[in-house]
């Protein structure tokens, strides 16, 4: 007989997996919810055009492509953001006061073939929109580290500020070009690469050496003045300032987080701080997020904006399967069908039953104690 | 916190081992292999195991092994999701383009092919240079390639030129240098930072005095 199997990169889900998704689901969302965060969604297709608006480079194979009858190209949706940014710039157009839209939905990357990665992701997340970054990033990174410590494993939330590496770039005058490559270095921390591509840029030799550190700066917040030290730039000085004030009232309110300002988002619409958070078992960031300031005027609306997500998958990658409880089940002759529906009925305010015919006498009602 | 280590078979081994072995690690059993895979250091809380090139990379993305020794070869032509730490200055060798003495590649006018094992360095270098090229991907002794007329030129790794001298194929161009490097997985070096890091200054201490 023919097997049908599943397109690369996507899974099917059996019970105990699936009652582990919804449990870390529901973990987040309700920790969305307390937050005030109202939940939305939106097509699972988009049309090729938004996201090139919202991307400014968008990574062509990566994506699910269609064409509509009509001629134009349609996607699977890529990430929540660009969506929502572009659900918040035509229904809330001219709202003046702060959104908070939640979602849960999949999103679809194809990655690289056989490489044993999902092109299929559930999405867990949140959009604050209309704050900017002095009045919500430390609410935002709170919510976060409130998401992570729902999921009861050990984690690492780190955070980095895309800005510390752009200005001082911007202060060099640096070609587009130079600066993607240096992002790239750094960002991956290929620090052999680095050092080569910075000898061949001949910077003075204080902004040589800030490159070349950057990589190496994560850690606790102590790196924050360490990274001092280095800093050529008086924005970049204001910014690393203003990460200790977050790291020090994150530490009164009780959360201990870490910070790597070699993190610098390839995303492009980035624009302040991002954050990322690690959890054992995973090999991968099962949270990840920023601010993003100017993708939303990229769709027709000014307004600073902040969000993060959870992939599901990759938190349930760190998680035991549960073992399942069992329903109660009812055996019944067939000739008391009603009766055993009539009975079914009142034990099913309390519990979950089954119903199966059987060769019984009269209903019996069994309970096993696990799958 | 145990740390796994994904060591490349075969060029790179005996150099990488010898590295781990002068900075005081237990490399007793990667030295006395037999047929096994996974090896437990005697001395820390390390785990190795052997793996071909392009799987070092798979492994380390996955976070399976925390730390991989892999030439920037199979780098430069795989996937990119990892932190590239260090050089460790073993098994020194380059990528080039050779080919038939007097057949220069970017001498000929007209459709250019590239029989290579590497089809994304090849892509990217031409690219570079503003030529248009097809790539034929080769699996092994690629220098047979524009002998027998399957393509024009090639590009691949060479250590000292022999096998290229031997077969009378000859370097036009010299794209970059290669040698071993260690890769880290991105989640490892946030949660076992500190075990992490303390392997890297050794693997840096040993490979300078090498």
């Amino acid at each position: 007989m023919k097997m049908h199997w599943i397109p690369e990169g996507t899974r099917d889900f059996v019970p105990a997996q699936y009652y582990v998704k919804q449990d870390v689901k529901h973990r987040i969302e309700k920790v969305f919810d307390a937050f005030g965060y109202d939940g939305i969604s939106t097509p699972a297709l988009e049309y090729y055009q938004t996201y090139l608006t919202g991307f400014e480079q968008v990574k062509e194979e990566a994506m699910y492509k269609f064409i509509d009858p009509s001629g134009s190209i349609l996607t699977l949706r890529m990430d929540m953001t660009v969506p929502i940014a572009r659900f918040v710039s035509n229904k809330y157009k001219d709202v003046k006061k702060p959104l908070r839209f939640r979602y849960c939905a999949d999103v679809y990357k194809q990655k690289a073939h056989l490489g044993g990665e999902q092109n299929e992701i559930s999405d867990c997340g949140i959009e604050l929109i209309g704050l900017n970054s002095e009045e919500s990033d430390l609410e935002v990174i709170v919510c976060a580290m409130e998401v992570m410590r729902s999921l009861n494993k050990h984690f690492t939330l780190e955070i980095g500020e895309v800005n510390i590496f752009l200005k001082t770039c911007q202060k060099l005058a640096l070609p587009k070009e130079t600066i993607e490559t240096l992002a790239d270095y750094i960002d991956r921390k290929s620090m052999l690469d680095l050092a080569n591509y910075l000898d061949t840029l001949k910077l003075p030799i204080g902004y040589q050496t800030f490159f070349l550190k950057l990589p190496w700066l994560f850690g606790k917040g102590d790196i924050l003045e360490e990274a001092l030290t280095y800093c050529q730039d008086d924005n970049v000085k204001e910014i690393l300032l203003g990460l200790k004030v977050l790291d020090q009232q994150l530490h009164s309110l009780g959360y201990e987080v870490s910070f790597d300002l070699g993190k610098i988002a390839h995303l492009n619409y980035y624009s302040g701080i991002i954050f990322e958070a690690f959890m054992d078992g995973s090999g991968t960031s099962v949270l990840s997020g920023g601010r993003y300031d100017h993708l939303l005027e990229k769709f027709g609306k000014q307004a600073c904006a902040i969000g993060f997500s959870v992939k599901l998958d990759y938190v349930l990658a760190a998680l035991e399967e549960p073992m399942l409880e069992k329903p109660w089940v009812l055996y019944y002759p067939k000739t008391k069908v009603l009766e055993a529906l009539r009975y079914a009925q009142e034990l099913r305010k309390f519990y979950r039953v089954q119903l199966y015919p059987s060769e019984v006498e009269t209903l019996l009602l069994v309970k096993e104690e696990f799958v | 916190m145990t740390i796994a280590i994904a060591l490349t078979k075969g060029r790179l081994e005996k150099a990488s081992v010898a590295i781990l072995e002068k900075e005081g690690y237990g490399v007793e059993a990667l030295k006395a292999k037999g047929r096994a895979l996974v090896f437990e250091d005697t001395e820390k809380d390390i785990r190795y195991f052997l793996v071909k090139p392009n799987d070092c990379i798979t492994y380390v993305q996955h976070g399976v092994a925390d730390i991989g020794i892999v030439g920037k070869d199979t780098l430069m032509e795989g996937s990119d999701d990892y932190y590239e730490m260090l050089d460790l200055g073993i098994g020194k060798c380059r990528f080039i383009l050779g080919g038939l003495k007097d057949h220069n590649p970017f001498d000929k006018l007209g459709h250019i092919t590239i029989g290579t094992k590497y089809p994304n360095v090849a892509r990217a270098y031409f690219m570079e240079k503003g030529f248009d090229v097809e790539c034929i991907k080769i699996d092994g002794s690629v220098e047979l390639a524009p002998l027998l007329g399957l393509c024009d030129g090639i590009v691949d790794i060479m250590e000292t030129g022999t096998t290229l001298k031997e077969n009378g194929l000859v370097v036009f161009d010299t794209i970059c240098e290669l040698s071993a490097r260690v890769i880290v997985n991105k989640a490892s070096m946030k949660l076992k930072h500190s075990a992490v890091c303390a392997v890297l200054e050794d693997l840096q201490r040993g490979s300078e005095t090498c």
